[in-house]
């Protein structure tokens, strides 16, 4: 099916093949390059699931990223030497919700668009081999241990989820991993990798009819059945309410957060994040009275970032950067949004941030690397890829207050400070 | 002069303005440099020019009110920065906006984007004395903070102190920013002469990218820039080689996985006719994922997470950069210098030559994909004497030689190694 946003006049095509696996194509004219994205909806938080009329399963925190790691190499070669006999740019990543395999190529499409195909679905799995990886993915996660952008989000989930699999880092902790056997792999990858839980996206210069030869040919497994991921029900309250700890920085890291209730249904969770991204840059972006006044007085510096966070199951507002005074920002947050709620959200401001985001959206169609990207993000989420432009044309100042009002209750809330090691916090 | 999809041409005063006519984007993209040499002195001073004036200007006198100017022209962005390309300073101001065809009041919006931008550049909020005292000490205040924060990022800690050791004595050996206590030292008034002396001193290259007829803008510029100018003379870049006896530094810090990164001081040139030989000799060394580097000590050997190399081909050097168990540095160390010598004795397979070729290649392709890569590709072409397109630079590497490569590389050396290490580190004898 031909999807088309009039506006700027582009186009994407979807479909969904015979094994099961759905595709997106969105052809664009004058880049040289071409981007295309084998996922699959299988991330971190997926760590207890069922296939169709078969018992649960728990398995080790951080195997999808592991498997990822892994799906690289099959038997006799690994995929990375395949691409550099092409010349593709190759890569792979895993995320909470997803795990995406992609390359990027200026020449030689249909070979390289072949070797992701058939790689992604040829898994290789021995003792040697598993056992072998453990030691790069240690050393993957002792870099973030020495992250403190990194360490200051984990530990803010910590605080927030009870049971979400977002509070746990995606690749897992050096102890996890050493319980994964090539049994539990393929466990995974069987449950998960089956076409109909998966999705194609191509973007850039590329000939969609070449494509979908190629799919066509190369999709070898017909769908088995779905899987049941399971997630316990998470409670509205946050865990703690603060949580702080002591690393090798300069100037105190901070973020603090607010879980909400993701809608269940996709586009009314959408809209949610959409109306989100507008209310805080409304009250904390660089036209705000709040950055204006704490930045002025230092209490922030460009750091500073708010941020929707968002993705299966999970929907939180989280605010961060480096400040002398982390807790003062807190509860001049705090203060801003009582004020905000009391009085309403303004007009002229709600038009602005309005237009600032369509052109950002706008913007995010320059790159076929982000347009690929976004057309797997929202096909998982269940929603088609324009469906940010026409919600946001149709935004209502009133939809916005009355979200405003519903949110930030204290006990949804949790400060996580990284302090630096030579100096304590002069508050 | 056109080369490629470029045309420059000049308004006058030591100000060019460049044309990338490209219609591929939703948003065009216009960037002002200020190119000066490196000035120790001036480190500080000049990295607060950009800081102050992308905040505010005498039209905007806070940041909030140019911030919701630019949500009204649909999310556009102003920014400044300074950086280093060779033993230049280069001071670059921002602006992207969407292009005209998606205005939905049909405005005028490169124009309205080229005014902003000059407004920020040419008049910026100022009190008797110079340059908005209340403005200065607050981003006085954040540079210190951003030079106090290079340890948080330890990777770029660990490279920036290298490349410091490296270029000691020498104008490279200068950060954008300087040193602490050169930050803290600046007054409001070194700040409002490294500015009167940026407009009045340095070359200036406008660069436009996008669809929108920038005629409009380019007459912005040109009115803004109609008082005379007398640009510095720029020396040429300093392509120093490696000292005879190689450095070694050792750092401890509390962290879980050490940093192990080295460094060579090629000689060469932006210009010399080796450069590709070193492209590829690089790349195959380090740079792809079909490399000796990552095959053979990262997938291999299993002695490192990531172990890369790198050329900065506009000061002449490569980096071998790499993040290793503490355990293993002297293990990992002696694999790079392994891998290093091989290149140099010609120990190189066909299809690693061109996996490096046709790495080098997708990536040179694919400069134009990006509007911001695309505009400062060709800004670094200046610097060179001849400008390559991207295709031109291809055809180069495709020729490259197995000897070529090796005669290149039998000739470096290394300049030297810093290491970042966490506690319970045992090898310091084993280096």
């Amino acid at each position: 099916m031909k999807m088309t946003y009039e506006p700027v006049g582009e186009s994407y095509e979807r479909y969904q093949d015979p094994s099961g696996v759905t595709v997106l194509l969105y052809p664009m004219k004058g880049y040289s390059g071409a981007y295309a994205l084998f996922g699959t909806k299988y991330g971190s938080i997926d760590q207890y699931f069922a296939r169709e009329g078969e018992p649960f399963s728990l398995v080790p925190a951080g195997i999808a990223h592991y498997l990822e790691h892994k799906l690289f190499e099959s038997e006799d070669c690994d995929a990375f030497s395949l691409f550099s006999k092409t010349g593709a740019s190759a890569n792979a990543y895993t995320s909470f919700d997803k795990t995406v395999y992609l390359f990027s190529c200026t020449e030689r499409f249909e070979e390289s668009f072949g070797i992701l195909l058939d790689f992604v679905q040829s898994p290789y799995f021995t003792e040697e081999n598993v056992k072998k990886e453990q030691g790069i993915i240690a050393q993957e996660i002792k870099m973030y241990d020495d992250d403190p952008g990194w360490q200051v989000f984990f530990r803010l989930l910590g605080a927030l989820y009870h049971n979400h699999g977002v509070k746990t880092d995606i690749a897992g902790t050096v102890e996890s991993i050493s319980h994964i056997t090539p049994e539990l792999l393929y466990r995974c990858y069987h449950a998960f990798y089956d076409p109909s839980n998966m999705v194609i996206a191509v973007a850039g210069n590329f000939s969609p009819e070449t494509a979908k030869e190629l799919i066509a040919s190369h999709m070898k497994a017909k769908s088995q059945g779905k899987t049941v991921s399971f997630t316990e029900d998470e409670p509205e309250t946050a865990v703690c309410p603060y949580t702080e700890t002591v690393m090798e920085v300069s100037l105190p890291l901070f973020q603090f957060g607010y879980k909400m209730m993701p809608d269940p249904d996709p586009y009314a969770f959408l809209k949610a994040q959409i109306e989100w991204e507008i209310i805080l840059e409304m009250l904390v972006g660089a036209s705000s009275d709040f950055y204006d006044a704490l930045y002025s007085e230092g209490l922030l510096n460009a750091t500073f970032d708010a941020e929707v966070f968002s993705g299966r199951g999970f929907l939180s507002l989280i605010f961060g950067g480096e400040s002398k005074k982390p807790k003062e920002v807190f509860a001049r947050f705090k203060e801003m949004i009582r004020k905000a709620k009391e009085e309403g959200l303004d007009e002229k401001a709600f038009l602005s941030a309005k237009n600032g985001l369509y052109g950002k959206y706008l913007k995010g169609l320059n790159d076929a690397d982000g347009v690929a990207a976004d057309l797997i993000n929202s096909e998982m989420a269940g929603v088609g890829f324009f469906d940010p432009f026409l919600i946001l044309s149709k935004l209502t100042l009133s939809d916005l207050n009355q979200r405003l009002k519903n949110a930030f209750a204290e006990n949804t809330s949790a400060l996580s400070l990284i302090l630096p090691k030579h100096q304590t916090e002069q508050e | 002069m056109t080369k490629g999809p470029v045309r420059r041409e000049s308004l006058g005063n030591g100000v060019f303005f460049s044309t990338i006519s490209e219609n591929r984007f939703k948003s065009n993209l216009l960037a002002v440099h200020f190119l000066l040499p490196i000035d120790e002195g001036q480190a500080s001073s000049l990295a607060l020019v950009p800081m102050m004036l992308e905040k505010c200007s005498e039209k905007y006198p806070r940041y909030r009110f140019l911030s919701r100017r630019l949500d009204a022209l649909y999310g556009a962005y102003i920014g400044g920065n300074m950086s280093k390309y060779g033993d230049r300073f280069v001071v670059t101001f921002y602006a992207s906006v969407i292009e005209n065809r998606y205005a939905l009041q049909k405005e005028d919006l490169l124009k309205e984007s080229a005014a902003l931008l000059s407004e920020v550049i040419f008049h910026p909020l100022r009190d008797e004395e110079g340059l908005d005292y209340q403005n200065f000490s607050l981003q006085k205040e954040y540079l210190m903070d951003s030079i106090r924060s290079q340890i948080n990022d330890k990777r770029r800690y660990a490279l920036n102190r290298l490349i410091e050791k490296m270029y000691q004595g020498e104008r490279y050996g200068v950060f954008p920013g300087g040193t602490l206590k050169q930050a803290e030292a600046v007054t409001a008034r070194d700040v409002t002469d490294s500015y009167n002396r940026m407009l009045k001193e340095a070359s200036v290259e406008i660069f436009y990218t996008g669809d929108t007829d920038p005629e409009a803008a380019k007459a912005i510029f040109r009115e803004c820039f109609s008082k005379e100018r007398t640009p510095v003379n720029i020396p040429k870049t300093d392509f120093s080689v490696s000292r005879e006896t190689p450095f070694l530094i050792k750092e401890r810090m509390d962290v879980t996985q050490g940093k192990l990164c080295i460094g060579v001081k090629t000689g060469i040139s932006s210009d010399d006719p080796r450069l590709s030989a070193l492209r590829v000799g690089v790349n195959l060394l380090g740079g792809n994922p079909a490399s000796k580097f990552f095959l053979h000590i990262r997938e291999r050997d299993n002695l490192c997470y990531y172990c890369l190399a790198r050329l900065d081909r506009l000061k002449g050097f490569l980096i071998f950069d790499s993040g290793v168990d503490s355990k293993n540095i002297p293990a990992a160390k002696q694999a790079i210098l392994k891998e290093f010598s091989a290149v140099q004795n010609g120990e190189i397979t066909d299809e690693e030559i061109a996996a490096a070729k046709l790495a080098l290649c997708n990536s040179f392709r694919s400069v134009g994909e990006n509007i911001y890569s695309l505009s400062s590709y060709y800004l670094t072409q200046l610097f060179s004497e001849t400008i390559q397109t991207p295709d031109e630079a291809c055809r180069q590497i495709e020729s490259v030689t197995k000897k070529e490569i090796s005669d290149l590389f039998s000739k470096l050396r290394i300049d030297g190694t810093f290491i970042l290490t966490g506690e319970g580190y045992e090898h310091e004898n084993d280096l």
